[in-house]
């Protein structure tokens, strides 16, 4: 039983083959796991934005690929906002605009060969702040309907929109807002002056008691003296209906809205723009939580809160924490331990939820009750002075001692050498903290009670408890989408500082 | 001329000064209540009515929206002593409030005659009022057109019994087959016991205890749980929604049974969706119908130190001026009878349509307040837990109604 020498080869060259498959195993056991807990972490992320970007963010199945996102309608949608409003971008209805809109109609044989019904219809979705009634496109413009070839069953129409200037003056036009009325209707002027408005056409005047203050409109400046124009429509919302037996084939833009067994198609906004078709939930939550008397946006509001706090978080822990942390760790008094066991670790042990009544009384005792208590509150964290202390424990005593013999006190020890080589410590404690800050929600909503106040988190449950509790779930996720934002940038930003400090080869020996 | 001006600026200033100074000059009254829409139509209320008319009181008005949990939060509030002087009060959860004395009893304070009496019964304890009704909600049946008339079945109408509605509902499902549905049933007691009131079940008896194997609450339950008998009703949850609301808004499901509230969530995510609205179907025996009636009350803080400034601010608030206007605006239904008339109810709009049921609702048959006893809102988790057991077919009805009186007695005698 002796073994040749090309055995040998043969057993080597197997081993070989043996162990490189297990590589290639381990690789992709390796990949597969991160593959999965990529989809685990970013699926969720993802398809909340998707969502927040749909008309129906319900929509079941989901779709990956929507009409929002796919760069035809993407310039269709462009294209609309130009003609309605002369922008791209915002997109919008305003006087003296026509909008063209194409739809096909398939109409069978034993079908009705009729034209579609086609309709303006008043769109205004539920406001935060706003209950006032905004006019409405189907009150001013006109819609017509006419065929424009027919290929096979499949006719297509143009349908026009025609919003005529209710004043025939000529002269500078200006966009302004409608304020309180007196006698005769009031605006706003951008400098914000106010100046009556005269309705020179029976047309106008017809309107005069359906418009509300705030409203946006447009004035034409003849002489001294400013003439109504016409409101200016955020949207166009049309919809279109066919007969039994007919079928909408393709329209311009796809309908936001299939009833009467697709026989019904609204469309929220024919003339959104860029803004309005893919980022209309991002839009409304700054638009629609405007209040009419300040003419600020709360969620923007709400937006600065949240930085000011986790701003304030942030300092207060980097000076509290790493004193404290480094008293813990290096310095020698009396009750250090009793102090580290019931001021650090003990208080970590305690839910925040115990504290709440004695903290919240003590707070309203103090006059507090707003971001400077909520700051107070959660002055210094406890989490953060554990952290701190086991990191100066880990960096070598020599460094101080050779600052102590080249005559550093304890403070200048702390700042001039300690603190400096503390870097990756405490922007893993900013991080954390900002983080913290910035997603804190149980003591904000105790807290806090008026809703310019707010921050982020408090703010989006507002969002949620739209219409009792059923949520606005396209506005909730656009504004989660938001207020991830800074946190990702954050963390992408500052990660890379999570480097080693170097204090290992300041020790030699 | 500049000496003068000095002069009335510090008069000016020194009277400020006094006024801040004296604490009964300048009153402030708080007024706590729900998030989300509801700060900007108090806010409207406040500018519109309650300003003007207490302007030369110098009593102002905040109004604190509360989030999340509103009962949790106002528990919170009035165990620190911090609520307001006002607040929002849900008929369901009166009870606790009442026992720990933190609301004023209203008798003699504000008159309660002119608004609707089932609503002044929701506030009642042993003869004290302690809230007024702001406005109130009952349920109805809203139906989409379309499917009725593409199924060429009639549309449900104030005269349906529990049997022909259920024939309606069998005939459209049978008429559009399998991706269409006759009606969303929400496992919830809340869309359930109005059929169990109907049929004559009193939620408590004389003792305070509650019967779920009553033959009555029986009938009514086998009839809710069956009509989701061949996918006729189906769970909100088996078409992707979360409500009753969602179901109709998709298009799919002919029929909901939900309050006025449905009526704004239509608009924003169903425009173009035709609909109707009819009452609540009568028990074939009983020929009743039965509902509940869902209200949220203005009640006073015992412990506010400005009971009559208080007490000003409930009364405009709950004046016919502010009632007629959140009606007009659409935005809630009023508790004052003399605004049943209103031209309003008239108007043809499916939203007006459906507030005119509602508010007919509230005087049709058997209406009981949606409220939960002593025990509070668990009281009626067995019955959804049954409701939700045999709906999706886990339990047969007589096994959960068996298991719900169990936990109900449990939870009764505790």
């Amino acid at each position: 039983m002796t073994t040749t020498l090309a055995e040998v080869r043969k057993n080597a060259a197997d081993l070989d083959r043996w162990l490189a498959r297990r590589r290639w195993a381990r690789a992709g056991w390796l990949y597969a796991f991160m593959l999965v807990m990529s989809i685990f972490f970013l699926g969720p992320f993802l398809m909340g934005l998707l969502s927040s970007m749909k008309d129906n963010p319900n929509e079941y199945p989901p779709r990956l690929i929507i009409p929002q996102l796919t760069p035809q309608y993407i310039g269709r949608a462009y294209n609309l906002g130009v003609q309605g409003a002369g922008s791209g971008w915002n997109g919008g209805l305003e006087p003296g605009r026509t909008v063209t809109f194409d739809v096909s109609v398939r109409s069978p044989a034993d079908a009705p060969q009729g034209p579609p019904t086609t309709a303006l219809f008043p769109y205004q979705p539920t406001s935060l702040v706003a209950i006032a009634r905004q006019a409405q496109a189907t009150e001013y413009a006109t819609v017509r309907t006419v065929e424009t070839g027919q290929v096979g069953e499949v006719r297509s129409y143009r349908i026009t929109v025609d919003y005529p200037a209710l004043t025939a003056q000529q002269g500078e036009v200006i966009a302004a807002r409608l304020a309180t009325p007196d006698e005769n209707v009031n605006a706003k002027l951008p400098g914000g002056q106010i100046v009556a408005v005269t309705l020179d056409t029976p047309a106008a005047q017809d309107k005069q008691y359906s418009l509300n203050a705030t409203q946006a409109v447009e004035l034409v400046k003849a002489g001294d003296k400013y003439y109504l124009r016409g409101p200016v429509f955020e949207r166009t919302p049309l919809q279109i209906d066919v007969q039994r037996g007919q079928s909408i084939t393709a329209s311009t833009l796809p309908p936001s809205d299939r009833q009467n067994f697709g026989r019904s198609f609204a469309y929220r906004n024919i003339t959104p723009g860029v803004l309005g078709y893919t980022f209309n939930n991002y839009r409304r939550a700054f638009s629609e939580t405007t209040s009419p008397q300040t003419g600020r946006s709360l969620f923007f509001s709400w937006v600065l809160n949240t930085f000011l706090y986790a701003f304030l978080r942030v300092s207060a822990a980097i000076v509290f924490c790493s004193l404290a942390g480094y008293a813990l760790a290096r310095m020698d008094f009396p009750g250090k331990n009793l102090i580290f066991i019931v001021g650090v670790l003990f208080v970590q042990m305690v839910p925040d939820q115990v504290n709440l009544v004695s903290n919240y009384v003590l707070l309203q005792d103090l006059g507090l009750l707003n971001i400077w208590g909520l700051w107070f509150n959660g002055l210094v964290a406890a989490g953060g002075v554990f952290l701190m202390k086991q990191f100066f424990e880990g960096m070598p005593k020599e460094l101080e001692e050779s600052a102590a013999i080249d005559g550093a006190g304890p403070l200048m020890t702390f700042f001039r050498v300690m603190l400096p080589q503390a870097g990756p410590a405490l922007i893993a404690l900013a991080i954390t903290q900002f983080q913290g800050a910035w997603n804190d929600f149980f003591w904000p909503l105790v807290i806090l009670r008026q809703n310019t106040d707010y921050l982020l988190t408090v703010g989006l449950v507002n969002f949620r408890q739209l219409y009792g509790g059923q949520g606005d779930y396209g506005l909730i996720l656009a504004g989660a989408v938001l207020s991830a934002i800074p946190v990702i940038v954050i963390f992408v930003i500052f990660q890379r500082y999570f480097v080693d400090t170097g204090s290992d080869s300041a020790v030699k020996g | 001329m500049k000496k003068v001006l000095k002069k009335a600026l510090f008069v000016s200033l020194a009277v400020l000064v006094a006024a801040a100074g004296s604490a009964s000059a300048q009153t402030t009254i708080k007024i706590n209540g729900y998030g989300g829409q509801d700060p900007a139509i108090v806010g409207d209320l406040i500018n519109r009515f309650v300003k003007p008319a207490l302007a030369k009181d110098k009593i102002t008005v905040v109004y604190q929206p509360l989030q999340g949990d509103y009962n949790q939060q106002l528990t919170t509030l009035l165990a620190a002593g911090n609520a307001g002087d006002v607040f929002y009060v849900p008929g369901e959860t009166l009870d606790g409030y009442v026992a720990t004395g933190k609301l004023l009893a209203l008798n003699g304070v504000v008159n309660t005659t002119p608004f609707i009496k089932s609503l002044n019964d929701a506030f009642t304890r042993n003869g004290k009022t302690y809230a007024i009704s702001k406005d109130f909600n009952t349920l109805t049946l809203i139906y989409n057109k379309d499917i009725f008339d593409e199924a060429k079945v009639a549309y449900p109408n104030d005269n349906d019994t529990w049997t022909s509605f259920q024939n309606k509902l069998a005939a459209v499902k049978k008429a559009l087959g399998n991706d269409y549905y006759g009606a969303c049933l929400a496992p919830d007691y809340a869309r359930m016991g109005q059929f169990a009131f109907a049929a004559g079940w009193q939620p408590f008896d004389s003792k305070g205890k509650t019967n779920l194997l009553d033959p009555a609450f029986v009938s009514a339950f086998n009839y809710f749980t069956g009509l989701s008998k061949d996918k006729v009703g189906v769970q909100p949850s088996e078409v992707s929604q979360d409500w009753s609301g969602g179901c109709l808004a998709s298009g799919k499901v002919a029929v909901a049974i939900e309050g006025n509230w449905i009526v704004g969530f239509l608009k924003d995510n169903a425009p173009n969706l035709k609909y109707g609205t009819a009452l609540i179907p009568k028990n074939d025996k009983t020929g009743k119908r039965g509902n509940f009636v869902f209200t949220v009350g203005w009640a006073i803080n015992a412990g506010t130190k400005n009971k009559a400034a208080a007490a000003k601010v409930l009364n405009i608030l709950t004046s016919p001026n502010v009632q007629q206007y959140v009606l007009e605006q659409g935005l809630a239904i009023p508790s004052r009878t003399s605004l049943q008339n209103n031209a309003y109810f008239k108007k043809a709009t499916p939203g007006a349509e459906n507030s005119k049921v509602v508010f007919q609702g509230a005087s049709s048959g058997t209406v009981r307040p949606y409220y939960f006893g002593n025990k509070g809102p668990d009281w009626a988790k067995p019955i959804s837990t049954a409701l939700a057991a045999v709906l999706s077919g886990q339990k047969s009805s007589a096994d959960a109604l068996k298991q719900a009186q169990q936990e109900m007695d449990t939870l009764q005698n505790r």
